[in-house]
């Protein structure tokens, strides 16, 4: 079984073991990160390919909004919420889990979360960049805007994000600097040619 | 599940660091110098005048994430907390980046062969410095002489109209997220040297720099946290005293 990348960001010490225990029961292997506030959360998501986030339903300043802004810049992740009675339901959360749930229950949403993110193995990241994706890069590091970029290749800006949201995804690059030493290490261009 | 202790008064200070040595940078921000023989926190603490509940708040903080220091809060000044945050920032203006420049510019063996790479890293590593440093200077320009103001005239029960339009100019509230762009330039340092950064190069030098950033990362957040989790809450409660007392 591949190894998950979990966010929990859940304040309980018990309930956090207890789901650590579940775990190590239905033989999930996982890199296990705590967050106690939102923006650690981000951090976190951030750094690195996360899978599946576990958070209470009190965790502190999360909202609905929150979470679909979160999986929409994360594609892939899946959000889990306990609860301890319905009306603590965000409904736009992929996974809900009761505390009063009897075992069998538990063990067997806890599963259900684990396969529904089984993600598609690193495609992405091994065939590297797209060819447009790599012209996108190359006006990026010589200093065009977003909008520049559109005008120039005739897309919408918002394609331009998405496909430098992609980019920066698949190198773990985010700023327009860090691209642009990449884009000079890989020739995508000269570098006396940046601005 | 990591086991985290917390620390307490009567922990020998050597045991401390045995049990993190992350928190070394830590305690020398408090002045305190290593040649802890067999003394306690509290015995320290006395020996270098140092206010212990917030000593052991800003270690357990920086030694557990999870630590959460609601319950002591108050028990001390928050301009102890200003000092603490601003040698802190020292500590990286003043010892942490030049420490990275030196490494990153002696990172290629032969910068005559390899100018280029030679530039574009020494570039970046400009750019971060002078988004770090201009994020610092702003906390230390900006937020915390409001903060010392605040609590001077809270504890004082006296407003000027001066300080009154002083005091109106910021709020906590806009504490800004913005470590987020001093945290991004790090991250992709960090991706360029482990992923993109072509052959020749120093590998123990590389490795050096690595470990330095990481190391770095983790006292930054650290250093967030003690932001977001101590100072943040205390300065929303003297405003919220502030308001009662103008309106009073």
């Amino acid at each position: 079984m591949s190894n998950y990348n979990i966010i929990m960001a859940e304040k309980s010490y018990l309930v956090r073991l207890g789901i650590m225990q579940v775990l190590e029961e239905l033989k999930v292997q996982a890199t296990i990160s705590e967050c106690s506030n939102i923006k650690e959360v981000k951090h976190r998501l951030k750094s690195m390919d996360v899978d599946v986030m576990i958070m209470n339903a009190a965790f502190k300043d999360i909202s609905a909004s929150e979470i679909i802004q979160l999986k929409s810049d994360h594609p892939g992740l899946k959000v889990a919420q306990i609860i301890n009675s319905e009306e603590e339901a965000i409904p736009v959360v992929d996974h809900i889990i009761n505390l009063n749930e009897d075992k069998r229950k538990v063990f067997q949403k806890i599963e259900a979360i684990f396969k529904s993110a089984q993600r598609p193995k690193h495609e992405a990241s091994e065939s590297g960049l797209s060819k447009r994706e790599i012209e996108i890069l190359r006006l990026v590091a010589r200093g065009l805007t977003n909008s520049e970029i559109a005008e120039k290749l005739f897309i919408s800006t918002h394609t331009v994000i998405s496909h430098r949201k992609n980019i920066s995804h698949k190198l773990g690059i985010k700023s327009v600097a860090g691209l642009t030493v990449y884009a000079v290490l890989n020739n995508y261009i000269d570098g006396s040619s940046i601005r | 599940m990591k086991k985290t202790s917390v620390i307490n008064p009567g922990m020998k200070m050597a045991e401390v660091v045995h049990i993190d040595y992350t928190l070394l940078p830590v305690i020398n921000r408090f002045g305190i110098s290593l040649g802890f023989g067999d003394e306690t926190i509290e015995q320290i603490c006395r020996m270098y005048h140092i206010n212990m509940d917030f000593f052991l708040e800003i270690l357990n903080t920086f030694h557990d994430p999870d630590y959460f220091p609601e319950e002591n809060l108050k028990k001390y000044p928050i301009g102890l907390l200003i000092d603490y945050l601003k040698k802190t920032h020292s500590y990286y203006l003043e010892v942490k980046v030049p420490e990275l420049e030196k490494l990153i510019t002696g990172m290629i063996d032969d910068p005559k062969q390899e100018r280029q790479k030679h530039k574009l890293m020494n570039e970046f590593f400009a750019h971060y410095k002078k988004e770090l440093t201009d994020h610092i200077l702003r906390e230390e320009d900006k937020v915390y002489p409001y903060i010392l103001d605040l609590e001077k005239t809270v504890k004082e029960k006296n407003c000027s109209d001066e300080m009154k339009k002083r005091l109106n100019r910021y709020s906590i509230d806009h504490f800004p997220d913005e470590h987020d762009d001093v945290e991004e330039k790090l991250l992709d340092l960090k991706n360029i040297i482990i992923k993109y950064l072509p052959p020749p190069i120093d590998a123990n030098r590389c490795n050096a720099i690595l470990y330095m950033l990481f190391e770095l990362e983790k006292d930054l957040n650290d250093h967030a946290r003690i932001e977001d989790t101590i100072m943040v809450p205390m300065v929303a409660d003297l405003e919220k005293q502030y308001e009662k007392m103008i309106k009073a």
